[in-house]
């Protein structure tokens, strides 16, 4: 394929990506995947190499590919045509379990199976042991519905439905997700009918294509080995300190990574499986490409090598507990990898960002209604992110592994229970610094039923670090506010509250860049 | 008739030129183009009126007004020194904005502001519920304490957005209240005069737009009245593509400020339906950006919008807009792709034909190259094109690829097509439309290069290519009618409605508020024989979605319902509409379910009374042996395809009358624009405008 064909699939592809996303987007129930858009869809050619991508969250791109991979496994023959296989199993092919990953053979008009398309969207809820199924957990039997990859069937469905705690909800985004991929193999079987074998060639091309626009990156970077490592604080079950190792080597048009020394898997809901090592790195590397035209494919991965122990925290196995890992553990890889790469190109790496996404959970019923109607909340709530060379860090936004959008709070008040009563960036809570890092948020609620609620938070000890002499940001709190007493509540934590409590999260500050002069003389 | 003595102005002022438009005693259109004034740019409207007028020895005159001034004071951040209020507690709501960064891998994450910085935000105390109760009260003592504090500094707008505010108005009106009152001389506007809708930082940004440029507009076009205090009446064409009274854009700019494209659309709908053609795609390519949009009868609107990055929720025509026109620059990037855009060469330096200092390829040289765009009859032979100096670029391009000129070339139209392509599928496809049942209407300067291959790409057969397709946009505006929309959010499940006669009554009333707050708006843009004369039309629309779905379906009402009865009886029809709809466009149902209203709206314009011109019988089979000899210049080779050079016909279209006849190959010029007309295609000359056919494809 030539220069200009290459361009002009590129666009087919990824408007295919696209328009599975918007389906899926727009008719979707959980304000997860509606407003938040925590969601993902892709397109696989037939062998289950990724083709193009419309990812709005990271932490999905490396991990899709690997549902895909457990999907062929299971299906040698590949998914039969018409039917759907659904995926969340941590252990064959997931990541965590409210990620359900749809995966849809595309068969030509002579019935030979051509590409995949698949998607992978949040969902609220799938049971386990604490609305919104991010529990403290302490083994993967506690953290809800869990499935292999398998033909989706009424009795499938059923089996999440009967699962979640909202099951109607659950109804509505897998039948949006359904919708999605049947759109995709709609418009990849009307391109296949217009270019046959050509589509597959193209295919084929494009991810060559981004696999030499990487390796162009690479060659740019001068050869040697470093390292770099960051801690996570706890597990939720007592083990602290949880050091993630990376070492980096680079070597003409190829580099690795590789997480020797990182702890072992642990008790608490922080470990992750594989999938989810490899996407926070390619994340990094993506950032690194700096050209966010290049399609998102299975070629982007070939010059990246990850290298990780079995059964340690960054690759855990079989029955460990996973729910935090994807939201918490891939955020500290992150800062790892950064961390090392800020040593190679200290101009271009900013500053450590707030490193968790501080996961909020509510659940309870709403009393508001005439039938008390079950509900679960989940929200993320961004911080400060790192300084650098360049400037400042930006104040109140999402970094690194996702970027969901906030809940509006007047929608939020209007579908859940609870109020808001405070939302506002939290001044001074960037590192200082030639540059300053940026600030977190306040986010406060308050409850007027009685409701179960779930922190999953990180960085409340171990700070967001700083760099070129930059200091290091604020950490973050989690408050609890009872019949007017105040009490800081644990990073991780599950518990009852009642009616007139109020929740007080405090987010992290990005780190600062560079010394900062005359501070004394700044300070108010 | 009052309107049958005065002459109808419509005037676009843009960046580099205003377009003064009007029609002369038979109803032909008379133009004037000329250099805009942006210091004032009432000066060259003025002008370019007064000329026509002249001409016309016609004392009398209405005008229609598009203008920019509201949209550039936000993108150039010339407007006003605003301070925002809003519910204590929430004043950081613009900073925070949806906490979604924009760019997802950017290394270092850069936000661009919103227009009030933090130090210039404040939270007065007061609450209201999700059901619209009140759980603190606004007093007056914390009204003064505002005033107090705002009276420091010398703000000259104030913008007052309060949580739930699209509910309970009534805090809003309140503090608006106070603060007009001690502060007479600032521009004040609450959220709930503009957008009665759910989501605070959507709604509180729209209100702070509006009072950021307020006080710019206000200036503005009461210089503009002063100047032309002659006008019979003045009104100003709004984003939604209607006209409304000055008093009203002085107030509410806001809705002004996507009103830049919505021109074209209307002009576009207007000359296809001169033609008897009601469904259209429009395709406006410009030097750096093409918008596409979709008129199916009328226009499509939505809701939100956004300008530069900040969003804007006011009824918008539904364009898209990509970053590809006739001055992107071609290159091959690292991994050996050929890109097209998003850099644009634009006027200065411009292509490389344009010699002015441009030494990068465009998409203007891929089709001087090719001969698609002739060197001599570039903006009516006033300026001459170098087509040797595009053919040198172009060969240093071809040399990288080891590739032949002519081939890249076309590579270079066929990547910007595929952009182009992807953009007109967002506006179709994605919304559940099938482009092959429209007609694409082309116009901008690069339109008519690029509309019969896109035609083809899509499977459409019909290009439209109106008259004067430079002043497509004024003529969109002088054919805006006046017509008002109002809207409210109205949360409740339709298991309610069809229980509670207590509530369909609730509905029947916010309905008919909403239909009388868009009567008595739209009856002040209008003079009493006009509003006596003609019938109103109320067009009143549900917003409805399966309870728990965020992105509500349109569902148009047959009227506005009498009573409650009526409205239970209609609900049923309601919902089958919905579900119709909802398969469509998504695939699937949930019968199960509930549902919601969510939103209603109501539009009222005056009745149509204009007939559309019908094409005329038995015109397709004489036009089809008839070409006027003066309409062919030349006969050139131009590359359409790989295939190579074919003879081509150079048409004249000043040249062309009604019922003639053209054959592709050919390239039909004008003063503002070439069009492209490949073999196999057919066009008829309609009126003034060309309807082109692809004849394989039928």
């Amino acid at each position: 394929m030539n220069a200009i064909q290459l361009e002009v699939m590129r666009h087919l592809f990824s408007s295919i990506a696209e328009e599975m996303g918007v389906s899926l987007m727009r008719s979707a129930f959980s304000p997860n995947i509606k407003e938040r858009r925590d969601y993902s869809c892709a397109i696989f050619d037939a062998s289950g190499e990724m083709v193009a991508q419309a990812a709005h969250i990271p932490v999905h791109l490396g991990s899709t590919p690997r549902s895909v991979e457990a999907v062929l496994e299971a299906f040698p023959q590949g998914v039969p045509e018409g039917e759907h296989v659904l995926v969340n199993d941590p252990y064959q092919g997931g990541t965590h379990l409210p990620d359900l990953t749809l995966v849809t053979g595309v068969y030509d008009s002579a019935g030979v199976l051509r590409f995949y398309v698949a998607n992978r969207a949040h969902h609220a809820d799938v049971g386990g042991i604490s609305p919104g199924s991010l529990p403290i957990s302490s083994h993967i039997d506690d953290e809800g519905f869990r499935t292999g990859p398998a033909l989706l069937d009424d009795a499938l469905s059923q089996k999440l439905f009967d699962e979640s705690r909202t099951p109607d909800e659950r109804r509505g985004d897998l039948f949006a997700q359904v919708a999605a991929n049947q759109r995709g193999s709609k418009r990849l079987q009307e391109q296949l009918a217009k270019y046959g074998e050509g589509l597959l060639q193209a295919a084929r091309d494009l991810q060559d294509y981004s696999e030499a626009r990487m390796r162009h990156v690479i060659k740019a970077l001068p050869d040697g080995v470093w390292r770099g490592e960051d801690v996570l604080e706890d597990d939720g079950h007592g083990a602290t300190d949880l050091k993630i190792c990376c070492e980096v080597s680079i070597s003409g048009d190829t580099i690795t990574f590789d997480f020797e020394g990182t702890v072992g898997q642990v008790r608490g809901p922080l470990n992750v499986p594989g999938a989810v090592t490899e996407s926070a790195v390619l994340y990094a590397m993506n950032c690194i490409l700096l050209d966010q035209d290049v399609p998102s494919n299975g070629g982007m991965m070939r010059p990246i090598k990850v290298m990780m122990c079995k059964g340690s925290l960054v690759d855990a196995q079989y029955p460990a507990p996973v729910a935090a890992g994807n939201v918490e553990t891939s955020q500290r890889i992150t800062d790892v990898v950064f961390g090392v790469l800020q040593q190679i190109l200290p101009d271009q790496i900013p500053a450590a960002s707030y490193g968790t996404m501080n996961n909020v959970l509510i659940g309870g019923l709403d009393h508001r209604h005439e039938q008390p109607t079950p509900y679960a909340y989940y929200e993320t709530i961004g911080g400060g992110t790192g300084a650098s060379a360049e400037g400042e860090g930006a104040s109140g936004v999402q970094a690194h592994m996702t970027n969901t959008l906030n809940t509006p709070v007047e929608a939020l008040e209007h579908a859940y229970p609870f109020m808001v009563t405070r939302y506002a960036v939290r001044k001074n809570s960037g590192g200082v610094g030639e540059h300053r890092g940026g600030d977190g948020v306040e986010r406060f609620y308050r409850f007027v039923e009685g409701a179960t609620l779930t922190l999953m938070t990180e960085r409340r000890e171990v700070a967001p670090w700083g760099v070129q002499g930059g200091g290091d940001g604020a950490t973050g709190r989690n408050v609890l506010v009872h019949e007017g007493e105040t009490r800081t509540l644990a990073a991780k934590v599950t518990l009852e509250v009642e009616p007139g409590d109020e929740l007080r999260v405090y987010t992290p500050g990005g780190g600062g860049w560079g010394k900062a002069y005359q501070e004394s003389e700044n300070e108010p | 008739m009052s309107s049958s003595r005065r002459v109808e102005f419509a005037v676009d002022t843009g960046g580099t030129f205003t377009d003064v438009i009007c029609k002369d005693h038979q109803g032909n259109p008379r133009v004037n183009k000329l250099l805009s004034s942006p210091q004032d740019p009432s000066e060259s409207i003025d002008a370019g009126m007064r000329e026509l007028l002249q001409e016309l020895s016609h004392p009398c005159y209405r005008l229609t007004h598009g203008t920019t001034v509201a949209t550039n004071a936000l993108l150039e951040r010339r407007g006003a020194h605003t301070a925002f209020v809003t519910t204590a507690g929430f004043e950081d709501l613009l900073e925070l904005g949806r906490q979604a960064r924009p760019e997802l891998y950017a290394l270092h994450v850069k936000k661009e502001p919103h227009l009030v910085s933090s130090t210039d935000c404040f939270g007065v105390q007061e609450r209201v519920n999700a059901s619209g109760e009140i759980l603190e009260e606004l007093t007056s003592d914390e009204m003064e304490r505002l005033c107090d504090v705002l009276e420091a500094k010398p703000y000259e707008a104030i913008a007052v957005c309060l949580l739930h505010g699209y509910l309970y108005p009534g805090h809003e009106q309140r503090l608006v209240a106070a603060l007009r009152e001690r502060f007479p001389e600032r521009f004040v506007c609450a959220s709930s005069e503009i957008v009665r809708e759910m989501r605070e930082y959507e709604r509180s940004s729209t209100t702070v737009m509006n009072a950021y440029v307020g006080p710019v507009m206000k200036r503005y076009l009461s210089s503009l009245k002063e100047r032309l205090h002659d006008a019979d009446a003045i009104h100003v064409f709004e984003s939604s593509g209607a006209r409304v009274s000055l008093s009203r854009a002085s107030n509410f700019p806001v809705h002004t400020t996507l009103s830049g494209p919505a021109g074209g659309v209307m002009g576009a709908l207007q000359a296809a339906n001169e033609g008897g053609i009601t469904d259209i795609i429009t395709f406006d390519m410009g030097g750096t950006s093409t918008d596409v949009a979709l008129c199916k009868g009328s226009p499509t609107l939505r809701e939100l919008g956004q300008v530069g990055h900040m969003p804007v929720q006011v009824p918008m025509l539904d364009i898209h807009t990509v970053g590809a026109g006739g001055g992107s620059i071609a290159h091959v990037d690292a991994g050996g792709a050929l890109k097209v855009g998003p850099q644009s060469a634009g006027a200065s330096p411009g292509p490389v034909c344009y010699q002015r200092g441009g030494n990068k390829i465009t998409v203007t040289d891929a089709h001087v190259v090719l001969g698609r765009l002739r060197p001599d009859h570039f903006l009516g032979g006033e300026m001459h094109l170098d087509r040797a100096a595009s053919v040198n670029a172009m060969q240093s391009l071809a040399d990288g690829l080891h590739m032949p000129v002519s081939e890249v070339a076309l590579g270079v139209l066929q990547v910007a097509d595929a952009a182009m392509v992807r953009a007109i599928k967002v506006i179709s496809l994605e919304r559940g439309e099938d482009p092959r049942e429209y007609t694409l209407v082309s116009f901008g300067g690069a339109g008519g290069l690029h509309a019969c291959r896109l035609a083809k790409l899509l499977g459409i057969r019909k290009v439209l290519i109106p008259a004067n397709p430079g002043l497509l946009s004024a003529y969109g505006m002088l054919h805006a009618k006046p017509g008002r929309r109002a809207s409210r959010t109205f949360l409740v499940s339709w298991h309610k409605l069809q229980a509670s006669e207590l509530v369909r009554q609730e509905v029947c009333d916010a309905l008919h508020d909403v239909s009388s707050q868009a009567r008595s708006a739209l009856a002040q843009e209008l003079e009493p024989d006009v509003l006596n004369a003609r019938q109103l039309v109320y067009e009143p629309v549900f917003e409805v979605r399966y309870q728990g779905q965020s992105f509500a379906l349109k569902v148009a009402l047959n009227g506005l319902p009498d009573d409650e009865a009526h409205l239970a009886s209609l609900l049923d029809v309601v919902r089958a509409q919905f579900e119709q709809e909802h398969e469509r466009l998504y695939g699937w149902l949930a019968r199960e379910r509930d549902l919601e209203l969510v939103m209603m709206r109501c539009t009222v314009s005056l009745e149509d009374v204009v007939s559309h011109e019908e094409p005329s019988d038995g015109l397709r089979d004489s036009a089809e042996q008839r070409l006027s000899k003066d309409a062919i210049v030349a006969e050139v080779d131009v590359t359409f395809d790989p295939s190579g050079a074919q003879s081509a016909r150079v048409i004249q279209r000043d040249a062309l009358v009604h019922g003639d006849c053209i054959r592709g190959p050919a390239v039909m010029v004008e003063y503002s624009g070439t069009t492209v007309i490949p073999a196999g295609w057919r066009g008829e000359v309609r009126g003034s405008h060309v309807l082109l056919h692809d004849e394989e494809g039928e």
